[in-house]
Protein backbone atom coordinates (compact mmCIF):
# COMPACT_ATOMS: atom_id res chain seq x y z
CA UNK A 1 0.00 0.00 0.00
CA UNK A 2 2.78 2.37 0.87
CA UNK A 3 4.40 2.02 -2.55
CA UNK A 4 1.11 2.75 -4.19
CA UNK A 5 0.51 5.80 -2.01
CA UNK A 6 4.06 6.99 -2.53
CA UNK A 7 3.73 6.85 -6.30
CA UNK A 8 0.48 8.77 -6.28
CA UNK A 9 1.73 11.20 -3.68
CA UNK A 10 4.89 12.07 -5.55
CA UNK A 11 3.18 12.46 -8.88
CA UNK A 12 0.51 14.77 -7.47
CA UNK A 13 2.56 16.64 -4.90
CA UNK A 14 3.54 19.42 -7.29
CA UNK A 15 -0.02 19.88 -8.49
CA UNK A 16 -1.24 19.88 -4.92
CA UNK A 17 1.16 22.59 -3.83
CA UNK A 18 0.20 24.68 -6.83
CA UNK A 19 -3.49 24.14 -6.16
CA UNK A 20 -3.09 25.00 -2.49
CA UNK A 21 -1.47 28.37 -3.04
CA UNK A 22 -4.78 30.29 -2.78
CA UNK A 23 -5.50 28.41 0.45
CA UNK A 24 -2.05 29.30 1.72
CA UNK A 25 -2.67 32.94 0.82
CA UNK A 26 -5.89 32.89 2.81
CA UNK A 27 -4.10 31.22 5.68
CA UNK A 28 -1.44 33.95 5.60
CA UNK A 29 -4.17 36.59 5.83
CA UNK A 30 -5.78 34.69 8.68
CA UNK A 31 -2.51 34.46 10.58
CA UNK A 32 -1.45 38.05 9.92
CA UNK A 33 -4.71 39.50 11.13
CA UNK A 34 -4.45 37.74 14.47
CA UNK A 35 -2.59 40.78 15.77
CA UNK A 36 -5.58 43.04 15.07
CA UNK A 37 -8.26 43.72 17.66
CA UNK A 38 -11.63 41.93 17.34
CA UNK A 39 -13.86 43.82 14.94
CA UNK A 40 -10.95 45.15 12.96
CA UNK A 41 -9.66 41.63 12.41
CA UNK A 42 -12.95 40.44 10.96
CA UNK A 43 -13.18 43.49 8.72
CA UNK A 44 -9.69 43.06 7.34
CA UNK A 45 -10.05 39.33 6.77
CA UNK A 46 -13.26 39.82 4.89
CA UNK A 47 -11.93 42.74 2.86
CA UNK A 48 -8.64 41.11 1.89
CA UNK A 49 -10.14 37.72 1.16
CA UNK A 50 -12.59 39.43 -1.19
CA UNK A 51 -9.80 41.26 -2.97
CA UNK A 52 -7.62 38.18 -3.09
CA UNK A 53 -10.49 36.35 -4.72
CA UNK A 54 -11.23 39.16 -7.15
CA UNK A 55 -7.79 40.32 -8.21
CA UNK A 56 -5.59 37.27 -7.81
CA UNK A 57 -7.95 34.45 -8.66
CA UNK A 58 -5.74 33.16 -11.45
CA UNK A 59 -2.44 34.63 -10.22
CA UNK A 60 -1.48 32.37 -7.38
CA UNK A 61 2.11 33.44 -6.76
CA UNK A 62 1.29 37.14 -7.15
CA UNK A 63 -1.56 36.67 -4.71
CA UNK A 64 0.71 35.02 -2.17
CA UNK A 65 3.27 37.82 -2.50
CA UNK A 66 0.50 40.37 -2.09
CA UNK A 67 -0.79 38.75 1.09
CA UNK A 68 2.74 38.60 2.51
CA UNK A 69 3.13 42.33 1.82
CA UNK A 70 0.11 43.04 4.03
CA UNK A 71 1.96 42.10 7.19
CA UNK A 72 3.35 45.58 7.71
CA UNK A 73 -0.15 47.04 7.46
CA UNK A 74 -1.32 44.56 10.08
CA UNK A 75 1.56 45.51 12.33
CA UNK A 76 0.88 49.22 11.86
CA UNK A 77 -2.87 48.88 12.26
CA UNK A 78 -2.50 46.59 15.27
CA UNK A 79 -0.23 49.12 16.92
CA UNK A 80 -2.34 52.18 16.15
CA UNK A 81 -5.86 50.85 16.61
CA UNK A 82 -7.12 51.67 20.08
CA UNK A 83 -8.29 48.59 21.95
CA UNK A 84 -11.41 48.90 24.01
CA UNK A 85 -11.56 47.48 27.51
CA UNK A 86 -13.82 44.68 26.29
CA UNK A 87 -11.26 43.52 23.73
CA UNK A 88 -8.43 43.61 26.26
CA UNK A 89 -9.93 40.82 28.36
CA UNK A 90 -8.09 37.51 28.01
CA UNK A 91 -11.30 35.56 27.43
CA UNK A 92 -12.31 37.78 24.52
CA UNK A 93 -8.82 37.65 23.02
CA UNK A 94 -8.72 33.85 23.11
CA UNK A 95 -12.24 33.54 21.76
CA UNK A 96 -11.56 36.06 19.02
CA UNK A 97 -8.41 34.20 18.03
CA UNK A 98 -10.07 30.83 17.82
CA UNK A 99 -13.35 31.91 16.27
CA UNK A 100 -13.90 33.69 13.03
CA UNK A 101 -16.87 34.47 10.87
CA UNK A 102 -14.71 33.30 7.99
CA UNK A 103 -15.14 29.62 8.75
CA UNK A 104 -13.61 28.63 5.43
CA UNK A 105 -10.20 28.85 6.97
CA UNK A 106 -11.26 26.80 9.94
CA UNK A 107 -12.57 24.08 7.64
CA UNK A 108 -9.30 24.16 5.74
CA UNK A 109 -7.33 23.68 8.91
CA UNK A 110 -9.63 20.88 9.94
CA UNK A 111 -9.09 19.24 6.59
CA UNK A 112 -5.32 19.42 6.96
CA UNK A 113 -5.37 18.22 10.54
CA UNK A 114 -7.65 15.30 9.70
CA UNK A 115 -5.45 14.29 6.77
CA UNK A 116 -2.29 14.47 8.87
CA UNK A 117 -3.72 12.61 11.87
CA UNK A 118 -5.38 9.87 9.87
CA UNK A 119 -2.30 9.48 7.70
CA UNK A 120 -0.16 9.07 10.78
CA UNK A 121 -2.64 6.60 12.20
CA UNK A 122 -2.73 4.51 9.02
CA UNK A 123 1.01 4.06 9.04
CA UNK A 124 1.28 3.35 12.74
CA UNK A 125 -1.86 1.30 13.26
CA UNK A 126 -0.02 -2.01 13.07
CA UNK A 127 2.18 -0.94 15.97
CA UNK A 128 -0.61 -0.62 18.48
CA UNK A 129 -3.42 -2.68 16.89
CA UNK A 130 -1.74 -5.59 15.09
CA UNK A 131 -4.91 -7.66 14.70
CA UNK A 132 -6.75 -4.80 13.08
CA UNK A 133 -3.89 -3.86 10.81
CA UNK A 134 -5.29 -5.38 7.63
CA UNK A 135 -8.84 -4.15 8.03
CA UNK A 136 -7.71 -0.93 9.63
CA UNK A 137 -5.41 -0.14 6.74
CA UNK A 138 -8.18 -0.39 4.24
CA UNK A 139 -10.97 1.20 6.22
CA UNK A 140 -9.05 4.13 7.59
CA UNK A 141 -7.54 4.84 4.23
CA UNK A 142 -10.86 4.77 2.48
CA UNK A 143 -12.67 6.71 5.17
CA UNK A 144 -9.98 9.36 5.16
CA UNK A 145 -10.14 9.59 1.41
CA UNK A 146 -13.90 9.92 1.48
CA UNK A 147 -13.72 12.49 4.24
CA UNK A 148 -11.23 14.55 2.31
CA UNK A 149 -13.38 14.44 -0.79
CA UNK A 150 -16.61 15.24 1.00
CA UNK A 151 -15.17 17.95 3.19
CA UNK A 152 -13.30 19.57 0.34
CA UNK A 153 -16.49 19.70 -1.68
CA UNK A 154 -18.21 21.36 1.25
CA UNK A 155 -15.35 23.83 1.53
CA UNK A 156 -15.54 24.60 -2.14
CA UNK A 157 -19.29 25.10 -1.97
CA UNK A 158 -18.96 27.32 1.05
CA UNK A 159 -16.45 29.51 -0.73
CA UNK A 160 -19.08 30.18 -3.33
CA UNK A 161 -21.67 31.01 -0.66
CA UNK A 162 -19.87 32.69 2.22
CA UNK A 163 -22.90 32.74 4.56
CA UNK A 164 -24.01 29.34 5.70
CA UNK A 165 -26.85 28.79 8.09
CA UNK A 166 -26.56 26.49 11.09
CA UNK A 167 -28.87 23.94 9.48
CA UNK A 168 -26.73 23.89 6.37
CA UNK A 169 -23.64 23.14 8.40
CA UNK A 170 -25.49 20.38 10.27
CA UNK A 171 -26.65 18.90 6.98
CA UNK A 172 -23.16 19.03 5.53
CA UNK A 173 -21.70 17.38 8.62
CA UNK A 174 -24.27 14.59 8.53
CA UNK A 175 -23.59 14.06 4.85
CA UNK A 176 -19.89 13.93 5.57
CA UNK A 177 -20.44 11.22 8.17
CA UNK A 178 -22.83 9.47 5.81
CA UNK A 179 -20.28 9.44 3.07
CA UNK A 180 -17.77 7.87 5.44
CA UNK A 181 -20.28 5.21 6.52
CA UNK A 182 -21.04 4.25 2.95
CA UNK A 183 -17.38 3.96 2.12
CA UNK A 184 -16.66 1.91 5.22
CA UNK A 185 -19.47 -0.49 4.35
CA UNK A 186 -18.32 -0.91 0.79
CA UNK A 187 -14.70 -1.09 1.88
CA UNK A 188 -15.57 -3.84 4.36
CA UNK A 189 -17.17 -5.80 1.55
CA UNK A 190 -14.02 -5.34 -0.48
CA UNK A 191 -11.76 -6.49 2.34
CA UNK A 192 -13.78 -9.54 3.29
CA UNK A 193 -14.02 -10.65 -0.33
CA UNK A 194 -10.25 -10.49 -0.67
CA UNK A 195 -10.11 -7.59 -3.11
CA UNK A 196 -6.97 -5.48 -2.85
CA UNK A 197 -7.25 -1.93 -1.62
CA UNK A 198 -6.28 -0.47 -5.00
CA UNK A 199 -9.20 -2.25 -6.61
CA UNK A 200 -11.55 -1.09 -3.88
CA UNK A 201 -10.42 2.49 -4.35
CA UNK A 202 -11.00 2.24 -8.06
CA UNK A 203 -14.37 0.67 -7.43
CA UNK A 204 -15.33 3.35 -4.94
CA UNK A 205 -13.96 6.37 -6.69
CA UNK A 206 -17.17 7.37 -8.37
CA UNK A 207 -19.46 6.64 -5.37
CA UNK A 208 -17.13 8.57 -3.10
CA UNK A 209 -17.04 11.47 -5.48
CA UNK A 210 -20.81 11.35 -5.67
CA UNK A 211 -21.29 11.39 -1.92
CA UNK A 212 -18.81 14.23 -1.65
CA UNK A 213 -20.78 16.26 -4.12
CA UNK A 214 -24.05 15.44 -2.39
CA UNK A 215 -22.53 16.65 0.86
CA UNK A 216 -22.08 20.02 -0.75
CA UNK A 217 -25.73 20.27 -1.71
CA UNK A 218 -27.72 19.23 1.33
CA UNK A 219 -30.15 22.10 1.57
CA UNK A 220 -32.59 23.58 -0.92
CA UNK A 221 -30.04 26.25 -1.69
CA UNK A 222 -27.41 23.64 -2.40
CA UNK A 223 -29.88 21.76 -4.56
CA UNK A 224 -30.65 24.93 -6.46
CA UNK A 225 -26.96 25.44 -7.00
CA UNK A 226 -26.64 21.85 -8.07
CA UNK A 227 -29.26 22.37 -10.74
CA UNK A 228 -27.55 25.54 -11.88
CA UNK A 229 -24.03 24.15 -11.81
CA UNK A 230 -21.97 24.41 -14.94
CA UNK A 231 -19.55 21.72 -16.05
CA UNK A 232 -16.76 24.07 -15.02
CA UNK A 233 -18.14 24.28 -11.49
CA UNK A 234 -18.38 20.53 -11.25
CA UNK A 235 -14.86 20.22 -12.60
CA UNK A 236 -13.72 22.58 -9.85
CA UNK A 237 -15.32 20.39 -7.20
CA UNK A 238 -13.64 17.37 -8.70
CA UNK A 239 -10.26 19.10 -8.84
CA UNK A 240 -10.55 20.19 -5.22
CA UNK A 241 -11.45 16.69 -4.16
CA UNK A 242 -8.54 15.18 -6.03
CA UNK A 243 -6.23 17.76 -4.51
CA UNK A 244 -7.45 16.94 -1.02
CA UNK A 245 -7.02 13.23 -1.59
CA UNK A 246 -3.54 13.82 -2.99
CA UNK A 247 -2.73 15.82 0.11
CA UNK A 248 -3.82 12.90 2.20
CA UNK A 249 -1.61 10.57 0.14
CA UNK A 250 1.35 12.87 0.61
CA UNK A 251 0.67 12.90 4.34
CA UNK A 252 0.62 9.10 4.45
CA UNK A 253 3.80 8.92 2.44
CA UNK A 254 5.52 11.36 4.76
CA UNK A 255 4.40 9.38 7.79
CA UNK A 256 5.62 6.22 6.11
CA UNK A 257 9.03 7.78 5.75
CA UNK A 258 8.97 8.61 9.45
CA UNK A 259 7.96 5.05 10.29
CA UNK A 260 10.62 3.41 8.16
CA UNK A 261 13.16 5.67 9.77
CA UNK A 262 12.28 4.17 13.15
CA UNK A 263 9.82 6.79 14.37
CA UNK A 264 6.79 4.94 15.80
CA UNK A 265 4.00 5.69 18.20
CA UNK A 266 4.02 2.35 19.98
CA UNK B 1 -4.34 64.49 9.50
CA UNK B 2 -1.20 65.03 7.43
CA UNK B 3 -1.96 65.42 3.72
CA UNK B 4 0.78 63.39 2.04
CA UNK B 5 1.36 62.79 -1.65
CA UNK B 6 -0.40 59.44 -1.35
CA UNK B 7 -3.46 61.12 0.14
CA UNK B 8 -3.45 63.68 -2.67
CA UNK B 9 -3.25 60.93 -5.29
CA UNK B 10 -6.20 59.13 -3.68
CA UNK B 11 -8.21 62.34 -3.47
CA UNK B 12 -7.46 63.07 -7.11
CA UNK B 13 -8.68 59.65 -8.17
CA UNK B 14 -11.75 59.55 -5.96
CA UNK B 15 -12.90 63.00 -7.05
CA UNK B 16 -13.44 61.75 -10.60
CA UNK B 17 -16.42 61.49 -9.98
CA UNK B 18 -16.74 62.17 -6.26
CA UNK B 19 -19.64 59.82 -5.52
CA UNK B 20 -18.17 56.69 -7.03
CA UNK B 21 -17.26 53.90 -4.59
CA UNK B 22 -13.81 52.31 -4.90
CA UNK B 23 -12.33 49.18 -3.41
CA UNK B 24 -8.78 49.03 -2.14
CA UNK B 25 -6.92 47.23 -4.90
CA UNK B 26 -8.78 49.17 -7.57
CA UNK B 27 -7.56 52.41 -6.00
CA UNK B 28 -4.05 51.00 -5.71
CA UNK B 29 -3.96 50.24 -9.42
CA UNK B 30 -5.41 53.59 -10.42
CA UNK B 31 -3.07 55.65 -8.25
CA UNK B 32 0.03 53.42 -8.60
CA UNK B 33 0.35 53.35 -4.84
CA UNK B 34 1.61 50.08 -3.40
CA UNK B 35 -1.27 47.69 -2.82
CA UNK B 36 -0.31 47.24 0.82
CA UNK B 37 0.26 50.95 1.48
CA UNK B 38 -3.16 51.91 0.19
CA UNK B 39 -4.96 50.30 3.14
CA UNK B 40 -2.93 52.23 5.69
CA UNK B 41 -3.68 55.50 3.91
CA UNK B 42 -7.36 54.67 3.59
CA UNK B 43 -7.51 53.75 7.27
CA UNK B 44 -6.01 57.11 8.23
CA UNK B 45 -8.48 58.88 5.93
CA UNK B 46 -11.34 56.89 7.42
CA UNK B 47 -10.31 57.84 10.93
CA UNK B 48 -10.15 61.49 9.86
CA UNK B 49 -13.69 61.19 8.42
CA UNK B 50 -12.48 61.93 4.90
CA UNK B 51 -13.71 58.63 3.46
CA UNK B 52 -16.52 56.36 4.43
CA UNK B 53 -16.16 52.56 4.22
CA UNK B 54 -19.07 50.21 3.71
CA UNK B 55 -19.73 46.70 2.47
CA UNK B 56 -21.19 45.93 -0.90
CA UNK B 57 -24.93 45.52 -0.51
CA UNK B 58 -25.38 42.71 -3.05
CA UNK B 59 -25.73 39.08 -2.04
CA UNK B 60 -22.39 37.25 -2.52
CA UNK B 61 -24.22 34.32 -4.13
CA UNK B 62 -25.58 36.66 -6.78
CA UNK B 63 -22.21 38.29 -7.29
CA UNK B 64 -20.39 34.96 -7.43
CA UNK B 65 -17.66 36.37 -5.20
CA UNK B 66 -17.25 37.73 -1.66
CA UNK B 67 -18.50 41.20 -0.81
CA UNK B 68 -16.01 43.99 -1.34
CA UNK B 69 -15.35 46.81 1.08
CA UNK B 70 -16.05 50.06 -0.73
CA UNK B 71 -14.66 53.49 0.04
CA UNK B 72 -16.42 56.75 -0.85
CA UNK B 73 -15.52 60.34 -0.08
CA UNK B 74 -17.51 62.04 2.67
CA UNK B 75 -18.69 65.65 2.19
CA UNK B 76 -15.73 66.72 4.33
CA UNK B 77 -13.44 64.58 2.19
CA UNK B 78 -14.75 66.15 -1.00
CA UNK B 79 -14.13 69.61 0.37
CA UNK B 80 -10.67 68.88 1.76
CA UNK B 81 -9.70 66.85 -1.29
CA UNK B 82 -10.75 69.46 -3.79
CA UNK B 83 -8.67 72.11 -2.01
CA UNK B 84 -5.71 69.81 -1.55
CA UNK B 85 -5.62 68.74 -5.19
CA UNK B 86 -6.02 72.34 -6.39
CA UNK B 87 -3.11 73.51 -4.22
CA UNK B 88 -0.89 70.55 -5.02
CA UNK B 89 2.67 71.36 -6.09
CA UNK B 90 4.77 68.22 -6.32
CA UNK B 91 8.36 68.64 -5.23
CA UNK B 92 9.74 66.75 -8.17
CA UNK B 93 8.42 69.42 -10.55
CA UNK B 94 10.11 72.15 -8.55
CA UNK B 95 13.42 70.32 -8.57
CA UNK B 96 13.50 69.41 -12.23
CA UNK B 97 11.45 72.32 -13.57
CA UNK B 98 10.01 69.84 -16.02
CA UNK B 99 6.66 69.80 -17.70
CA UNK B 100 3.55 69.25 -15.61
CA UNK B 101 2.45 65.69 -15.31
CA UNK B 102 -0.79 64.03 -14.30
CA UNK B 103 -1.09 63.36 -10.60
CA UNK B 104 -1.76 59.66 -10.36
CA UNK B 105 1.05 58.44 -12.56
CA UNK B 106 3.66 60.84 -11.23
CA UNK B 107 4.37 59.28 -7.83
CA UNK B 108 6.43 62.24 -6.55
CA UNK B 109 8.59 62.19 -3.46
CA UNK B 110 6.88 61.83 -0.12
CA UNK B 111 6.09 64.80 2.08
CA UNK B 112 3.48 67.25 3.25
CA UNK B 113 1.88 69.78 0.97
Amino acid sequence: MIDWLRDIGVSLAAAEIWGSLPLISRAVIWLQTLCLPGERRETRRKEWNAELHEEYKDRRIAGLIWTLSLIRICAWEGATTPIGLRFARAKVIVRGTLQSSDAFDELTWQQLVVAALVGFGVVNIENFMPRLALIGDNLVTLYAGASCLALSSVVEARRRRPRWSFLTLVGATLSWCGAGSIVISLGLLGVTSGIQVVDVVKLLFLPVLGTGLIAAFTTPNRFRNWLGSTPRTLARYLARGVQAFALFCVGVWFCALLSTSGFHLG
Amino acid sequence: MRITDNVIAIFDQMLRPAGRPWYGLELAKATHIGSATIYAVLTRMERADLVNASWESHDPSDLGRPQRRLYTLTPTGIQVGTEAVANYRPRILVRSAGTPAALPGLRPSRGSV
